[in-house]
């Protein structure tokens, strides 16, 4: 009788009948913040866009590229419920494209002196520098959180109560897809 | 066999530093501070902690093991949760002595008052005193210029330190702060006795000097604050 109730109670706290549903929130929590912080980078631009036009507006090709690499980055906007491995890719390389634009603007940057000891662009910086920190903190929070998740329903014995209740499948991790815009990073020459 | 090679990649993988336990308000590996600095700037620490809810560190490590300062920074609030888990006001000064990096960590709760960019500012009016390598300075009129921006008011704090992202890199009250640490310092080389004066002085940010009256024994603990990534980070 008495094992009987043990193995009960064993079954229900460890079975992941609680910790599957409790692991999918804190996924949808840490995908929530991963897309406020993009969001919050994008937010940044516009401002960034005009300060820099006051001083170097002969690059209007790489504002141009900034601009409209925001725009395809603020449309993919992804919910939980979409994510998958194609949508993950689809979210990553628009925000890639974004950062990539992004950091040729701050190349660029560096041949205007006046413009870099402008106060106003001084804090842009730092604000941007910021967020892209935040970015990097959110996204590893979300990549804990799907491993979590993904433990929990493809490792049993809480993989066998997904398959009986939950019918949960596993959830994309983000990926260094960029790999081979990494290995032609910028080259150093004197 | 097995085990000691299970063993051996369990330590390889957990190479990059540890982060200590939380002693007090005060981690000092370096030792850039005199014990008297040391208790002084904690006993205001934890009173700013108890009036208003802000709990800061000061972390000085002496390295961080190949780790970058923004990841290091963010190990060490993942594990101390500094702040109350309903206000998230924590607040972390962190800074690697070999890798001469330094980072300021900032809670949820306070994203709002200490900006980023105030933040970075606050970090580059620093550098110039640790280019020189008076630690000690730098880090007290960092910690004040934060305790400031956090709305930690004191005398001055509105007149010097508000503005801080305007052009000015020191405030009036920073410049009153280190000239009287200068005073203190000049007084306790000559008495050791008189820490009172710092005391008093270092009261003053939290407005409440019970001269000799803080013990060292309230206990000092994160409270479940969440952070980020917000911040700044720098080096000299």
């Amino acid at each position: 009788m008495r094992t009987a109730l043990f193995s009960i109670l064993f079954l229900l706290t460890s079975c992941g009948i609680q910790s599957i549903p409790e692991s999918k929130n804190e996924v949808e929590a840490t995908w929530a913040e991963v897309q406020n912080q993009y969001k919050r980078r994008a937010d940044l631009i516009p401002n960034l866009v005009e300060t820099v036009k006051g001083y170097a507006a002969q690059e209007k090709d790489t504002l141009t590229a900034v601009i409209e690499a925001r725009a395809k980055a603020t449309q993919t906007n992804i919910s939980v419920d979409q994510l998958n491995d194609q949508t993950m890719k689809q979210f990553s390389s628009a925000q890639q494209g974004l950062s990539s634009a992004l950091s040729k603007l701050m190349v660029v940057v560096e041949k205007y002196p006046n413009l870099k000891s402008n106060e106003n662009f001084k804090q842009l910086q730092f604000q941007l520098e910021g967020t892209e920190n935040r970015i990097t903190v959110a996204r590893n929070r979300y990549i804990e959180s799907i491993k979590n998740f993904n433990n929990k329903v493809t490792v049993p014995p809480s993989s066998w109560t997904n398959s009986l209740f939950y019918q949960h499948s596993k959830m994309p991790q983000f990926q260094v897809e960029n790999l081979e815009q990494v290995q032609d990073a910028p080259k150093v020459s004197f | 066999m097995r085990i000691f090679l299970c063993l051996l990649l369990l330590s390889v993988s957990l190479s990059a530093r540890d982060i200590p336990a939380l002693s007090g308000p005060v981690i000092d590996e370096a030792g850039i501070f005199t014990t008297d600095q040391k208790w002084q700037l904690s006993s205001v620490l934890k009173n700013v902690n108890e009036k208003y809810g802000i709990q800061l560190q000061v972390f000085i490590a002496k390295d961080m093991d190949g780790d970058v300062i923004e990841n290091f920074s963010i190990k060490a609030v993942d594990k101390w949760k500094l702040g109350s888990a309903k206000g998230d006001k924590g607040l972390l000064f962190v800074m690697a002595m070999a890798e001469k990096k330094i980072r300021i960590e900032v809670g949820q709760g306070l994203e709002g008052v200490v900006t980023d960019a105030q933040a970075g500012m606050l970090i580059q009016s620093l550098t110039p005193y640790f280019k020189r390598g008076d630690f000690s300075t730098g880090v007290l009129v960092g910690v004040n210029g934060l305790l400031g921006l956090a709305g930690v008011e004191s005398q001055g704090a509105s007149v010097g330190m508000r503005k801080q992202t305007r052009k000015k890199p020191i405030g009036g009250f920073t410049l009153a702060f280190i000239i009287i640490f200068i005073i203190f310092e000049l007084l306790t080389r000559r008495r050791r006795s008189s820490s009172f004066l710092m005391g008093a002085m270092l009261g003053g940010i939290s407005s409440s000097s019970r001269s000799g009256g803080f013990s060292g024994g309230g206990g000092w603990s994160g409270g479940g604050g969440g952070f980020s990534g917000g911040g700044a980070s720098g080096g000299w």
